[in-house]
């Protein structure tokens, strides 16, 4: 065995080496240690048969025979396994077999640190997986309740708004005229309301989807919201300028990005005073891109900051959407690990800012 | 003294269908709500009768399968029996579980196979159809409507793998 390896140091990792003997016996290359004692019961020479008393071993050692008649240098690993040992406790351990040039090599130890850490890190990815699933699952019986509902409100609608178009008006009074006309513009308007709750809770449904593996190219995601808010921004006076380099990847779903940009910049459209340019910009800012969209409006009273990014915050009537808008763009900048927030532009307005995680290098 | 049949089973499926759970309320009789996710591979043992003859049940409760740690073929050769488990309340596990079942018949060939749909008790939560079962009964699964929590045909579940498996090992 290897002479200059002092013994206590294998047993301070928790270790025990094996030298595997001709006729299938283990010997330890060293004093045994209680708890390997107790797992594997040794002989009166020290040598242990593992496959007698482990059923995880019995099935690695059979495996490891392709690795101990093979060439030196060759090494397999069991990853850690539980199991009662012979004196019934049960332990997690972890076997590796090394070929080398002294001999065919059997290593037992416990796994403690490395285990408890991966196990750590396993339970909380499972638990956040979970939590992802239970939620996702509690925001689609949610929207399968708000279509029942809708649609019962939807149909008695459609009757009532069919039964007034039906209602001729020529035949009335005068004044029952204008109630009738007030009557129809209820209608329409609840029809409204209905859609908008349908296209909100679908947004914010959407929104909880993870992300996908891929990075988006913010740079061209705002170009292409710039292009496709264009002919609204045209409608309203509002020039539209845009800032950003060829390319900007970014830990991001495209298609999803570009409705948050455009929701943030069909706010900054609707705030704006005639003539007051809309800027959309993205820039790497250290390990970070930052998108931003700007308008020349009032800006964000303080009071109403805070709730800003809330669920059913409303920048006032005009906004003529439930307050969901931000806060969809907040679950999904979220779900890429990234931030969003408002600040006042200098010189007057607002800034709404998106920080997204750069992607990792590719490897090799 | 005879030598006992040996066997060995394992438990395949996602994480926190209820795998560790299972195997504990047979082989121990106990049952925990806490969820402690399991690494690698844990084995227990538990003796059974197969047409009043002992079996030794060496009984592989292998993590659950997914992106974080997928499942590791060696730790399933040599199997004389899978017990394939799913959440009745997560119904995609089922979807995950029966795909698996594909890859393992690739992996091991036939080999023989017991589908758990556990978490039996959550009646509110439940969402796998009995159309949908009753359709894999007719395709010739063997499957439980288990609970690791009331112990709810979880013996009957690993006998008719014990079954199974006997009969196979012994051709
Ligand atoms: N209500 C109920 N809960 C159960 C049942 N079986 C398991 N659970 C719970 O489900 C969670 C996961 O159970 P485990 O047995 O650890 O699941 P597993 O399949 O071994 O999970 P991994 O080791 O991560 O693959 C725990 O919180 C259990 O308490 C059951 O029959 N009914
Ligand atoms: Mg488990």
């Amino acid at each position: 065995m290897a002479d200059g390896l002092p013994p206590d140091l294998l047993a301070a990792l928790d270790l025990v080496a094996f030298e595997r003997q001709p006729d299938g016996h283990f010997r330890a290359a060293a004093p045994l240690p209680d708890w390997l004692r107790g797992h594997l019961p040794p002989d009166a020479e020290g040598c242990v048969t593992p496959a007698a008393s482990s059923d995880f071993l019995a099935h690695f050692l059979a495996i490891a025979a392709d690795t101990w008649d093979g060439p030196p240098g060759g090494r397999l690993m069991s990853g850690p396994f539980t199991e009662p040992g012979a004196d019934g406790v049960e332990r997690t351990l972890e076997a590796t077999a090394i070929r080398a040039a002294s001999g065919a090599w059997l290593l037992l130890g416990l796994p403690l640190m490395r285990y408890t850490t991966t196990q750590r890190l396993l339970q909380a990815a499972r638990d956040e997986a979970l939590d992802v699933e239970r939620t996702r699952r509690r925001h689609a019986e949610r929207e399968i309740l708000l279509h029942t509902i809708v649609h019962d409100l939807s149909n008695p609608l459609a009757g009532l708004r069919g039964s007034l178009r039906l209602l001729r008006a020529d035949a009335l009074p005068e004044d029952d005229r204008e109630l009738l006309e007030i009557a129809h513009r209820q209608a329409d308007r609840m029809r409204d309301l209905i859609h908008d709750v349908l296209r909100a809770f679908r947004r914010e449904v959407d929104a909880m989807m993870p992300a996908t593996a891929a990075p988006a190219d913010a740079a061209e995601t705002l170009r292409q919201t710039a292009q496709l808010l264009g002919p609204r921004a045209q409608t309203a006076g509002v020039p539209l300028a845009v800032d950003a380099p060829e390319a900007l990847p970014a830990v991001a779903d495209a298609r999803r990005l570009e409705r948050a940009l455009m929701n943030l910049a069909e706010n900054a459209i609707r705030h704006s005073p005639e003539g007051g340019t809309v800027r959309l910009a993205a820039a790497v800012d250290g390990r970070e891109v930052r998108l931003t969209v700007e308008d020349e409006g009032p800006g964000v009273p303080e009071d109403a900051r805070e709730a800003l990014f809330q669920r059913f915050a409303s920048l006032g009537e005009q906004r003529g959407q439930i307050g969901l808008g931000l806060y969809t763009v907040r679950l999904a900048v979220e779900s890429w690990g990234g931030t969003v927030g408002y600040e006042d532009r200098e010189g007057g307005g607002a800034r709404f800012w998106v920080r997204l995680k750069r992607p990792r290098e590719r490897l090799a | 003294m005879s030598e006992t049949l040996r066997l060995k089973v394992c438990l395949v499926g996602a994480p926190a269908v209820g795998k560790t759970s299972l195997v504990r309320r047979y082989v121990e009789g106990a049952f925990s709500e806490e969820y402690l996710t399991t690494i690698g591979v844990r084995i227990s043992r538990k003796r059974v009768e197969v047409n009043g003859e002992p079996v030794g049940l060496v009984v592989w409760d292998i993590n659950g399968d997914d992106a974080f740690a997928p499942l590791q073929a060696t730790y399933l050769r040599g199997a004389a029996g899978f017990l394939l488990v799913a959440d009745g309340t997560r119904p995609v596990t089922l979807d995950r579980v029966l795909a698996l079942r594909d890859e393992l018949a690739e992996a091991f060939g036939p080999t023989p196979a017991v589908l758990a749909i556990n978490k039996e008790d959550l009646v509110d939560e439940w969402d796998v159809e009995d159309a949908h079962l009753e359709d894999l009964r007719a395709s010739g699964w063997q499957l439980w409507r288990t609970s690791a929590r009331e112990g709810t045909a979880v013996d009957d579940a690993f006998q008719a793998l014990a079954e199974a498996a006997v009969a196979t090992a012994r051709g």
